[in-house]
């Protein structure tokens, strides 16, 4: 089973599709999110789910707006689909009949 | 201060490997990251790298069998030196004289305890960086770790282990600077500096040139024989443990990075032998 950050990465990588790199990666979790993500949480989740077989990274061209450095691009494999399918549909059974927003504004009120 | 933080970040940005500095470095150029974020971001990846590297058993091994006893051993050196630079700043600092100066007998003994004092700092520094070449060569993906754990196990063994000075020389360590300043600064300036050096200088070439190698080799095996008188002072007194055979381990520590150092020297030249063919 997958770790939310691990989902987000792979679910953020999806939406990307081709231009899915660490810049872009933690905008748009950062974007979903609205929290911080840490250089170091993204690197190393993506070290780890290279190791499980669930996305593939590979150095892109140098561009002249990143001062002439690689990015590091990233592809979700057809392994890394079934588990984020997988965990998107355990999330949506448990959260089935459940409103968080309306338990949220009565918690509130 | 802002150029002083980015020099910082660019000195983290060489603990990671080349590839992931690079895309890590184009990361905040391309989201114009403020340097403060710029300094956690690189930070805390260093630090999640150097865990990580530190599960693995060559690294955990090097921590625990070579860095941390090395360090305790050279903490102890540097504390039994200090207190002898501590008592004799004290005769010619605190009780200085031009009578000293007047006499040849005077003079003689004064560039007598210079020239040994030198000595002895000469000798710091050249066991401090022998030992840093060889952690560094040794385990070089986690230098950062072990460069702080030598640094903390020098100053921590000072400033957790109680001092013992003979009454004799109350006098001189009443005062903050011998029984404190002057201890810490010799550790900062001929351990740690010269240790972190070695580190450096041995991650990133696994072994010096054969020239370079003798002359230090040469220096460093004279240097020792030199203090070994010392050195066994130093195992006999102190917090040391009661063990017979101490003193000899101490003894023979203090050999093994200059070993290492020869060592590395000699294989690295048959190696080029090999590869080169006769």
């Amino acid at each position: 089973m997958l770790g939310e950050f691990e989902y987000l990465l792979l679910a953020a990588s999806a939406r990307l599709g081709s231009e899915a790199y660490g810049a872009a990666i933690r905008a748009e979790i950062e974007r979903a999110t609205d929290a911080p993500c840490s250089a170091g949480a993204l690197y190393t989740t993506l070290d780890r789910l290279e190791a499980k077989g669930l996305i593939q990274t590979w150095l892109g061209d140098p561009t002249p707006q990143r001062g002439g450095r690689p990015k590091r691009l990233v592809r979700v494999t057809a392994k890394g689909t079934r588990e984020a399918a997988a965990f998107y549909r355990a999330v949506a059974t448990a959260s089935r009949g459940v409103s968080w927003e309306g338990r949220r504004r009565r918690v509130e009120t | 201060m802002i150029g002083l933080r980015w020099a910082l970040v660019r000195a983290l940005l060489h603990g990671l490997d080349a590839d992931e500095r690079d895309v890590v470095l184009g990361d905040m150029l391309e989201l114009e990251t403020p340097v403060g974020r710029a300094l956690r971001d690189v930070a805390g990846l260093l630090v999640r790298r150097q865990a990580e590297q530190l599960l693995t058993w060559r690294a955990s091994l090097t921590l625990w069998t070579v860095v941390v006893p090395l360090a305790t051993l050279i903490g102890l050196l540097s504390r039994f030196y200090a207190e002898g630079s501590a008592i004799t700043a004290f005769i010619y600092v605190d009780n200085w004289s031009s009578a000293v100066l007047d006499s040849p007998g005077g003079r003689r003994d004064l560039a007598a305890v210079v020239l040994t004092q030198l000595a002895g700092v000469g000798t710091l520094c050249v066991w401090s960086w022998l030992m840093g070449f060889m952690i560094g060569s040794w385990s070089r993906s986690t230098a950062w770790v072990n460069a702080c754990a030598f640094a903390l196990v020098v100053v921590g063994e000072f400033l957790a282990v109680p001092q013992y000075h003979h009454p004799g020389n109350a006098a001189a360590f009443e005062s903050m600077v011998y029984r404190v300043a002057l201890p810490l600064a010799i550790r900062a300036c001929f351990v740690v500096v010269p240790a972190l050096w070695g580190m450096r200088t041995g991650a990133r070439r696994t072994a010096l040139g054969a020239p370079a190698a003798l002359v230090l080799a040469v220096i460093a095996a004279v240097l020792t024989v030199r203090a070994s008188r010392w050195v066994g002072f130093a195992a006999r007194g102190g917090w040391w443990p009661v063990w017979s055979a101490w003193p000899l381990a101490v003894q023979a520590a203090v050999w093994l990075p200059l070993l290492h150092l020869v060592g590395a020297t000699v294989w690295r030249r048959r190696a080029r032998t090999i590869v080169s063919g006769p």
